[in-house]
């Protein structure tokens, strides 16, 4: 072929042809062919993070518990120390009573402040189970919302991927499978960041529920020292200490 | 010449001044090693340990018979477990969202590199 015809051969040469080389062949041209690695890969990095997920709700619940525990034990250690000063109280106000009637009167007022006692730290430990368990049903039901989207996003995947191998099996040109196939991936991912951004933060709802727990512990708080009080007016009385 | 009423008297007097000057040099000394000392126990006392807390549930006062003493006393319990339940819910509980790692899950894959 001489220069003119390499030329004219050049210039003949379909411009449609041009454009189907310009797709990068290293990327759709073995796609069918590689599309069970590339499933493995996507399959791999997920399991991964949703590793990493449960692993980090794992150590949150472990420091929810450590931290309830901590509180637990504050509560049960100052309460013994209280028992230990009532008692002392009850010693010294013994001591006082010099008849029967006196001694009677002490031994009411001891059982009305025990009784007392015991009905207010029911109602405070009432008012943190409760707050517990609404605190628990929140972390519950967020993750439970991100599962659902994290199950979607599976499902989404999969179903892609299965539509590109059944393509590829039918014999559709492997550009066209993997234009879907990317298009369904993304459109996936954009359904996840969606839901994800629907679930609602718990912070304010947590701190609702802790209002609620004080408001609680302060009526209780309430009612138990007025209750005290008059008892202690009406040991006053007999004690003759008016 | 030393034997001189004048020179007698001369030294006479130098002696005194001298004894003088003395008094005062040993008075000087002893104020500025008074004021170092004042000193050191004032520094002192403001760089020592901060003091403990008290525990909250234990008597401030002995008991003494008294009804309204054990009154205010036993009333003081309702102190302590508001304190330890207003401190828990203080600070929220982290999960996956805060921390990030149900966002992770998006970049499980880039499907450009497929």
């Amino acid at each position: 072929m001489t220069g003119l015809g390499l030329m004219l051969a050049v210039a003949s040469f379909p411009a449609s042809a041009l454009a189907v080389t310009s797709v990068p062949m290293t990327t759709s041209g073995g796609f069918c062919t590689k599309l069970s690695a590339d499933e493995t890969a996507i399959t791999s990095g997920l399991d991964n993070r949703i590793n990493t997920m449960d692993k980090n709700r794992t150590t949150h619940a472990d420091n929810l518990a450590s931290q309830r525990a901590t509180f637990d034990a504050t509560v049960v250690k100052n309460r013994a120390q209280w028992d230990t000063d009532r008692q002392q109280n009850f010693t010294a106000l013994q001591k006082k009573a010099t008849t029967s009637d006196e001694t009677a009167a002490v031994g009411t007022f001891e059982q009305t402040v025990l009784g007392l006692v015991q009905t207010h730290r029911s109602t405070i430990d009432s008012a943190r189970d409760t707050f517990r368990s609404a605190e628990d049903q929140l972390i519950a039901g967020r993750q439970n919302q991100v599962n659902t989207a994290i199950s979607d996003f599976q499902s989404s995947i999969s179903s892609s991927e299965s539509t590109a191998q059944s393509s590829c099996n039918a014999g559709t040109t492997q550009s066209t499978v993997r234009t879907t196939f990317v298009g369904a991936l993304k459109s996936a991912r954009s359904a996840l960041v969606s839901a994800l951004g629907q679930v609602r933060p718990i912070a304010s709802a947590v701190k609702s529920l802790a209002a609620t727990r004080t408001a609680a512990v302060q009526a209780a708080n309430s009612d138990f020292t007025a209750a005290v009080k008059a008892a202690g007016a009406t040991l006053k009385t007999a004690l003759h200490q008016t | 010449m030393g034997n001189h009423p004048l020179v007698k008297k001369i030294m006479k007097d130098q002696r005194g001044t001298a004894m003088v000057l003395e008094l005062l040099l040993v008075a000087v000394v002893v104020l500025a090693v008074g004021a170092a000392l004042i000193a050191r126990n004032n520094a002192a006392s403001t760089t020592g340990p901060a003091p403990q807390a008290k525990n909250s549930s234990k008597l401030s006062t002995a008991p003494t018979g008294s009804v309204d003493n054990a009154v205010d006393a036993i009333s003081q319990e309702t102190a302590g477990d508001q304190t330890a339940a207003s401190e828990e819910g203080a600070v929220v509980p982290q999960t996956d969202l805060s921390t990030g790692s149900a966002q992770n899950v998006e970049t499980s894959y880039n499907e450009n590199n497929f």
